[in-house]
């Protein structure tokens, strides 16, 4: 899910920039998943994440051949995440709201919990924890999702958001702490908080 | 050390500390047990957002044969944003086709419907098919779609339209039929055909096979389109080769009952 570099992917880079559109659909492949969650987890609904990573991957294909000795990864996200603003913006305007109930497809990964209880539990505790994330403005959103969905470091992360390493480490700290905060007020889900205070400097 | 900062607790989880300031906080973790369990609650945090399960995009994501000219991002552009841009390439290629119509007579005959009566519409105008090379809508996998009916637009509400097209006029049984279906005007973004009310069909001398759903490859707040892919082996062909008829039925899911309908010609050869 976190998109690591493929092992040749400077060489499909390279072609990608001379035409190939067979070297580009690898990477496309390869970063599908992650660049939609990425969209899915700040936009909230699955069929406007499914458009801006569309829309990510055509600009990508348009623009491949600016991109010179840039790593391809941070750059398509970079794409990415404007599309997410662009989207704000545009939402702003038109008086979107989030989903509230996402219905994704889960892709089946991890062991089954055969529970139906804890099944359910364990939908109520992602639900909330999807909406605590939702709630977050969206420059702390953003950094929250790209490190702990999509798993990149913090250069990584300051490289997609152009924002000094330090902006990113307060932004993930305090994203973090907020969603964490949120979590607290449902004790009988997260019993891991139970006498604890609300985290410090959020 | 004094107590960490929240931004410490942080980094460290995530391996970002450097070594300094690393060793240093592990040695105030080693005396303060507040703070070990500040750092465990947040290592929980952490972990309920990283579990969360990936999700399968809904869609499969396509890029163009060709690639286009760079785009101009002026303000227009920039106003709807990316998600939108990908549905103006439909909007603009349905008003594209419309403009290619000249007066004549129509090789696809467009009909409309409303509560199950068939109407003729004013569509008839020329074949699509006759349209200038490189003007046919090119977006999904590099397939064109030069066999296009006449767009079918309905007359009550005129930003309403149907448009049908597909990649040949003639298919032999090893080959694959590829079918572009254009809803604009759909008041509903869905990625489902038979949500949006969107069937295709393969008819001749009255029998017929309904095609399996087309998947959706572009919205925006007033066009979708939907695109199938369909191996002519795979298809059960109520009368064996010959000459068919491809039908697109777009039931306006508004209550309204209006019903628009596209057809085009094609040929399936033994």
């Amino acid at each position: 899910m976190d998109g690591k570099a493929l092992p040749d992917e400077a060489a499909l880079v390279g072609r990608a920039r001379q035409g190939d559109r067979e070297a580009f659909t690898q990477l496309v492949m390869h970063y599908q998943v992650p660049l939609y969650n990425m969209a899915l987890r700040m936009i909230g609904r699955p069929e406007d994440a499914a458009d801006v990573a569309q829309d990510a991957f055509l600009r990508a294909w348009e623009k491949i051949r600016s991109l010179r000795n840039a790593p391809f990864k941070p750059w398509l996200f970079q794409i990415g995440v404007n599309l997410c603003y662009d989207h704000f913006r545009r939402g702003r305007r038109l008086g979107l709201m989030p989903d509230e109930e996402q219905g994704g497809k889960v892709l089946p990964l991890g062991a089954a919990q055969p529970d139906p209880q804890e099944r359910a539990l364990a939908r109520e505790r992602d639900r909330l924890v999807r909406a605590s994330i939702e709630s977050l403005d969206h420059d702390h959103r953003v950094a929250l999702v790209l490190r702990d969905v999509n798993g990149m470091a913090y250069e990584e992360i300051a490289s997609v958001l152009r924002v000094p390493l330090g902006t990113v480490k307060s932004r993930i700290a305090r994203a973090r702490a907020q969603v964490q905060e949120r979590l607290m007020v449902y004790p009988e889900l997260f019993g891991a908080y139970r006498g604890l205070k609300e985290p410090s400097d959020a | 050390m004094p107590e960490p900062q929240l931004e410490e607790l942080s980094a460290y989880l995530d391996h970002e500390l450097t070594g300094a300031a690393r060793q240093e906080l592990e040695a105030h973790l080693g005396e303060c047990e507040t703070c070990r369990r500040r750092l465990e609650a947040l290592r929980h945090t952490v972990s309920m957002i990283q579990e969360l399960p990936p999700e399968a995009p809904p869609r499969p994501f396509t890029i163009p044969a060709q690639r286009k000219q760079p785009r101009r991002t002026g303000p227009v552009l920039g106003w709807l944003g990316g998600a939108a841009a990908a549905a103006l390439v439909a909007i603009v290629a349905v008003n594209g086709l419309q403009n290619l119509h000249g007066p004549g007579g129509a090789a696809a005959p467009a009909t409309l419907s409303r509560g199950g009566a068939a109407l003729k519409t004013q569509s008839g105008s020329g074949s699509a098919s006759q349209a200038a090379p490189g003007t046919a809508y090119d977006f999904s996998l590099g397939v064109q779609f030069p066999h296009q009916a006449a767009p079918v637009t309905d007359p009550r509400n005129p930003s309403r339209r149907l448009q049908l097209a597909s990649d040949s006029v003639r298919y032999d049984r090893g080959g694959t039929i590829r079918v572009e279906a254009i809803l604009a005007g759909a008041s509903a973004a869905t990625a489902d055909a038979g949500k949006a009310g969107l069937q295709l069909s393969l008819q001749r001398n009255g029998a017929g096979t309904v095609l399996p759903a087309p998947a959706r490859l572009a919205t925006s707040s007033g066009a979708l389109t939907f695109v199938g892919t369909y191996p002519v082996a795979g298809l059960p062909l109520p009368s064996g080769p010959g000459a068919y008829t491809l039908i697109a039925s777009w039931t306006v899911p508004d209550g309204s009952g209006t019903i628009l309908t596209a057809q085009l010609p094609i040929e399936i050869d033994g």
